[in-house]
């Protein structure tokens, strides 16, 4: 009895201290600094210290998605509202939504292998759970705050998943849940609401019914409604996407525009990525682990490089057998995994237009890979016996080498300049993590070695005449150090015709800091000469984006030239004619210049956005200032 | 007869000789004690580089990188022994440093656990083995004696006590428990055959042993023979109860596949393997005719442990250049070859012999054979010694058939109570380093490295103890120039005379020109790992300021000998030290940067070169050079120091 009880409780002890270790591996990344785009999309919090009304602007506002993720917004907006920890925080936030994923899909796992049964098969679940908790390929996503909006996609999936299967278990067993069943919307939601791809709860339900539980109950007789659910489900939501994308064509090509590959070639290159995302997974190779994957060589043709072939042929084998799994009832469960993996990545790895490469795309996918392994551990366990024990010391050493190697990772993610010289080692050919060690050598004051990175980052991609000169700027904004008087006169900027300049964010860092005065060592005011040159000239050569615009304005603002920023403000509405920041900005050098007609003009159009009820609370107070006034 | 009919006639007599159920208790009592009481002690020899040289392995635990970096922070083999590395980690964890008395008595509880698994794994293969079959009372009674010798063998002082070799240790620990499955799965094989799954478990158990020990020091891939050894002599391809012939021919194939996989692997790459014969001054074929004496020094030590006999350092024994010189070359091999001959013929009635010839000879393969290792080390012994260990329990046990319950027990009692007082004597002279250096010179006068040992130590503690004796710093001098006279061109004897003379002895340093010795010596000797690291005393005495010497004579001699070993990136960044230490920055950052181009494994030179980057506040050049030195580092050991640079 005392050894049951034992047992009993060795289980949850054994997680929780799993949970322990997976913390403790953690930790010293929470000390690490923003990543890449956490800065642009979590500085709108600032608002929230201004003033807390604010927070519904953060929560609907963000634009990072067609959905704007309302509800990663609102963690990040109550996290700044009620305990103001910073990026450690945002950090520990992720850690802890890590181990609760963790949990739910140990949970899920154990109820989808193991079922109902209670003896057996927890080990197992509890070492392929633990190679998803320690695996280092989702430090990048862990520890760079605003993957939390992937990592809430998961948890809220998972749970979907989790609920569903208890569902239905329990309705194998002859007994009724509803609760569970009215649950599963609320969470498939909340999945939705905080990125995109939680849309793929639904059909993963789906997938679950149709392959793995295969409309079985108590009785062998599947439940019409059941079945008449599954099929309306797929039915709708095929239709529902066609439209969706027929209205939005624009979400499939628009993207390529802008980028180096058609969607042909993505789709060739992503055949060879979702086999180096399994590599990296489970025996990753740690120096190329990271957020910068910019160096992949993409797929021009089947043959270019080779290994798209090959990587291919295996998929096609791969889905061979899958499709023959599905034949058959008792294979039909391996059919079920794989096709897991697939509709897992299937938003972020297909045809829409998105970087290639990215570590987090897997967070929720490897379920799929995890539970193949479980089914074939267990086939062969139940085969052959003698070798259960093996395998699961075989899975939890592997597990223990992921968290070795996941420690290493969280210390180099601990470090803002580890973060560059790892990075800039593992991908050499990245131009991205040439310009941040660019950064890092300016920050240091080594100007010329800086300008040395960033003209290798340029060789390295395609970029606009203007990208290299607005970073050279920037470099030297860092570094505090002039840039060079022939370097500065020669940047091919100031020389160029049409659309100069693609990479905003360089361009907006730099004008904030030139008008923030963080950069004494530039002429701010002959900087803005030179853009007014370029771009305002009556015989008008180059263009920029309408942010660079924007941040134009904010620059001119802070020079007093309020002429200059109202026409800069009117070039960002040529090119985003209901953009209330653009027209608010309008309104507010008009006003300054006592145009009326362009004032009145503004009001007009900014009152009948209000109306339409696109004005943010903040945009709506700012507008009432004018009209108060 | 078969041996188990003759276990099964003599039952009656066995029963008169039982071992004591107690004797377990004492044995162990008697390893505790004479152990225990002289666990204290100093850490010897290349424990220091390994442990208190290596700051990565010296963690309080608290970061999980820790641990990981310890595990990788081993640099002198292929794996890395992350496992070993791994145990002296916890023990600095757990101890707050490096405590000599908790790493010997964590290295005692792996030799009683060690001796427990001698126990099993004999006991296991005497009952078991078809070509045995002995009873289970006799073969407890030979295991237990035995593991009983092998725990209180005077031989294994110094592998228990010397605190790193607990690497051969794990080994021999991984290896034994994988010997023992391999017996318990095949005594149940050989009687009733095996499913697949039982096949592939046990494969994929042994597997997981395996690398576990090779984790631990890789001579614990010998694993792999001697499982092929124990299957061809006592197994002999037996399976379901019957001979299984083509297991048999498997078996054989398995014995003799390691020799060919090596000579082929040798002949693909023969750099790799006897590359290393380029620091040793003896050929490969001195070292194989001389490994055939040795071994019969080691079966003398399993013998007849004698404490005159038994010494840290045994770099004296007489290399072999032919087959007659000495001539005990010749009578040693034919030695060998009789008792494989005696083995050969008596394996039908007398299976035990060809098995116990094969485990110590396959169990001295990897370190006595033709990799070019030292010559001779008594911790090599840990595992073979297992072999003669139970020939001398059969030995007594077959007394104890002859003799009276009595005086068998007088036998036993001596046997005993002589290795357990031999073993004591010997443990206390490990307590006390000083002590063991010196008994070590005693038994080894014509040993350089126990007169380096002891000048050494003489030196060190005339340094550290405020009022010490000048005849203690005499002495040392002293044993320096014996070592000298011992061998004229020892690159450590020179350099310590010239050390010792310039700051301690300046007017010998007018009479003795040891400077000139080593530029001579420089010109034709072939260089050790030793001699390199000889040569940092002098850079380090040079460049303190503490030795005076023409810099253009040291430039010289350096760059002599980065002529005579281009491979040597040492040799360019001792260069490097010497000139900063002159003051030319530029000319040492060249050095520096020329012995990262020499390639090797020492990283050293890029925190050189970034140490003086960093003094000329050259931010950028820092940064450039610390991300170089992460990339030429993929284990990571150095990340947690770099990240302690950037400052936290």
């Amino acid at each position: 009895m005392a050894a049951t009880a034992l047992a009993y409780l060795m289980r949850p002890l054994a997680w929780c201290l799993l949970l322990g270790v997976v913390a403790w591996v953690y930790w010293p990344g929470l000390d690490g600094p923003p990543i890449l785009d956490d800065a642009s999309n979590l500085r709108v919090l600032s608002k929230i210290d201004e003033d807390p009304s604010y927070a519904r602007d953060v929560v609907l506002g963000n634009n990072s998605g067609p959905s704007g993720r309302p509800l990663s917004m609102l963690t990040f907006a109550v996290e700044t509202l009620y305990f103001d920890g910073g990026i450690r925080l945002s950090k520990a936030i992720n850690l802890g939504l890590h181990l609760c994923s963790g949990t739910l899909l140990m949970f899920l796992l154990h109820a989808l292998l193991v079922g109902r049964r209670v003896k057996g098969g927890t080990a197992l679940v509890i070492s392929l759970a633990s190679i998803w908790l320690l695996s280092p390929l989702f430090v990048s996503t862990v520890l760079y705050p605003i993957q939390r909006m992937a990592q809430l996609a998961c948890l809220f999936t998972l749970a979907s998943l989790l609920c569903y299967a208890h569902w239905r278990l329990r309705l194998m067993a002859g007994k009724r849940a509803w609760p569970l069943l009215a649950l599963l919307p609320l969470l498939l939601a909340a999945a939705a609401l905080s990125k995109e791809n939680g849309l793929l709860g639904a059909p993963l339900v789906v997938l679950l019914e149709l392959l793995w539980f295969q409309f079985k109950t108590a009785d062998g007789v599947a439940p019409l409604r059941l079945r008449q659910g599954v099929f309306g489900l797929i039915a709708v939501g095929a239709v529902l996407s066609l439209l969706y994308l027929w209205l939005n064509s624009a979400l499939l090509t628009g993207p390529y525009a802008t980028r180096e590959f058609t969607m042909w070639e993505r789709l060739l290159t992503q055949g060879r990525i979702l086999w180096d995302y399994q590599a990296q997974f489970f025996w990753p190779e740690v120096a190329r682990l990271g957020v910068y994957h910019d160096d992949y060589r993409f797929s021009r043709s089947l043959a270019d490089p080779r290994t798209t072939l090959w990587a291919w042929l295996a998929w096609g084998a791969v889905l061979l057998g899958t499709a023959a799994a599905a034949c058959y009832a008792r294979s039909r469960r391996y059919a079920c995994a794989v096709l897991l993996f697939f509709l897992g990545h299937s938003v972020e790895s297909s045809v829409l237009g998105l970087e290639l490469y990215f570590e987090h795309r897997n967070y929720f996918p490897v379920l799929g890979v995890l539970l193949l392994i479980g089914l074939l551990a267990q086939d062969i366990g139940r085969a052959l016996p003698e070798l259960r024990t093996l395998m699961v010391v075989l899975l939890s050493l592997l597990a223990g080498l992921l968290g070795l190697q996941t420690a290493s990772q969280a210390q180099i993610w601990s470090n803002d300049d580890l973060i560059r010289m790892t990075v800039f080692n593992g991908h050499p050919q990245s131009p991205r993590a040439n310009v941040n060690l660019a950064v890092l050598l300016a920050r240091a004051g080594a100007i010329d070695e800086a300008l040395k990175m960033s003209a290798r980052a340029g060789e390295l991609r395609s970029e606009r005449i203007g990208d290299r000169s607005a970073r050279d700027l920037l470099l030297s904004c860092y570094a505090n150090r002039p840039l060079p008087p022939d370097h500065l006169a020669q940047l091919p900027i100031w020389t160029a015709k049409g659309r100069v300049i693609s990479q905003t964010n360089t361009l907006h860092f730099l004008v904030l800091k030139l008008q923030n005065g963080e950069c004494p060592a530039i002429d701010v005011q002959d900087i803005a000469d030179r853009f007014a040159t370029l771009l305002l000239a009556p015989e008008r050569r180059a263009t920029v984006t309408a942010q660079v615009y924007a941040g134009l304005v904010v620059l001119e603002n802070a020079l007093g030239g309020t002429e200059r920023a109202l026409a800069y403000a009117e070039y960002y509405l040529e090119i985003e004619p209901e953009n209330p920041q653009a027209l608010l900005m309008r309104l507010h050098f008009a006003n300054i210049l006592g145009n009326d007609a362009v004032v009145s003009d503004s009001l007009g159009r900014l009152s009948w956005l209000r109306e339409q009820g696109r004005l943010t609370r903040e945009q709506q107070d700012t507008l009432d200032l004018y009209v108060d006034s | 007869m078969s041996d188990n009919t003759e276990a099964e006639s003599r039952s009656s007599l066995h029963a008169l000789h039982t071992v004591p159920r107690w004797l377990p208790l004492i044995v162990i009592a008697l390893a505790l004690l004479a152990y225990g009481l002289s666990l204290e002690g100093s850490l010897v020899f290349d424990t220091k580089v390994s442990l208190t040289h290596n700051e990565l392995v010296q963690i309080d635990g608290r970061a999980a990188e820790e641990w990981r970096a310890a595990m990788h922070s081993f640099r002198g083999s292929a794996t890395g022994r992350p496992i070993a590395m791994l145990t002296f980690a916890m023990n600095h964890a757990l101890s707050g440093d490096f405590v000599v008395s908790h790493l010997r008595a964590t290295n005692l509880a792996i030799h009683l656990l060690n001796a427990a698994l001698v126990f099993i794994f004999l006991k296991t293969l005497l009952v078991g083995a078809p070509a045995l079959r002995w009873s289970e009372a006799r073969a407890g009674r030979v295991a237990l004696l035995a593991a009983s010798i092998w725990l209180l063998h005077p031989l294994h002082v110094s592998t228990v006590f010397y605190v790193v070799q607990r690497m051969a240790q794990l080994s021999a620990l991984f290896v034994l428990l994988g010997l023992w499955l391999y017996c318990h799965c095949r005594n149940r094989f050989s009687e009733r055959g095996a499913s697949a799954g039982e096949v592939l478990a046990a494969t994929g158990w042994l597997g997981l042993i395996l690398i576990a020990g090779v984790f631990s020091k890789e001579n614990a891939a010998l694993l792999v023979w001697l499982i092929p050894a124990v299957e061809v002599c006592v197994y002999r391809g037996r399976w379901a109860g019957r001979d299984n012939a083509f297991l048999k021919w498997l078996a054989v194939g398995a014995l003799v596949a390691p020799i060919l996989v090596v000579a082929l692997l040798v002949s693909l790459d023969e750099f790799a393997w006897l590359g290393g014969y380029i620091h040793r001054d003896f050929t490969l074929l001195e070292r194989g005719l001389t490994q055939v004496r040795v071994l019969w020094h080691y079966v003398g030590w399993l013998v007849l442990p004698s404490l005159q006999q038994l010494s840290l350092h045994h770099d004296d024994i007489q290399l072999s250049t032919s087959l007659l010189q000495p001539v005990t070359t010749l009578t040693a091999l034919l030695g060998w070859l009789l008792a494989a001959g005696v083995a050969w013929v008596m394996r039908g009635r007398q299976p035990l012999l060809p098995l116990v010839l094969l485990f110590f000879l396959v169990g001295h393969a990897m370190e006595s054979s033709i990799l070019p290792l030292e010559m001779t080390w008594e911790h090599r012994n840990y595992l073979p010694s297992v072999a003669l260990c139970l020939v001398f329990a059969a030995a007594l046990d077959w007394l104890g058939t002859r003799l009276a319950r009595g005086s068998y027990l007088v036998v036993l009692g001596v046997v005993l109570l002589v290795f357990s007082v031999t073993l004591s004597l010997r443990a206390d002279r490990w307590s006390d380093e000083l002590l063991l250096a010196r008994v070590n010179l005693e038994n080894r006068p014509d040993s350089l490295r126990s007169n380096y040992h002891y000048a050494n130590l003489l030196y060190r503690r005339y340094v550290s103890t405020p009022g010490a004796d000048g005849q203690m710093l005499v002495a040392s001098r002293h044993y320096y120039e014996r070592m000298h006279q011992l061998d004229q061109e020892d690159i450590a004897a020179l350099v310590s005379l010239y050390f010792l003379d310039q700051v301690y002895f300046p007017k010998l340093a007018e009479t003795a020109d040891w400077f000139g010795e080593l530029e001579n010596v420089s010109t034709r000797r072939r260089f050790s790992a030793a001699d390199f690291n000889s040569l940092d005393l002098l850079v380090t005495c040079l460049a303190d300021g503490a030795c005076n010497a023409d810099s253009d004579r040291v430039i010289s001699l350096l760059q002599l000998l980065q002529g005579r070993f281009p491979y040597a990136a040492k040799l360019w960044m001792l260069e490097g030290r010497y000139l900063e230490s002159l003051g030319d920055e530029d000319a040492a950052l060249d050095a520096f940067k020329e012995a990262l181009r020499r390639g090797g494994s020492d990283l050293t030179p890029y925190l050189e070169i970034i140490s003086i980057y960093d003094r000329r506040s050259d931010a950028g050049q820092v940064y450039l050079w610390l991300s170089r030195f992460l990339a030429a580092d993929p284990p990571r050991r150095e990340l947690l120091r770099v990240k302690t640079m950037l400052g936290g």
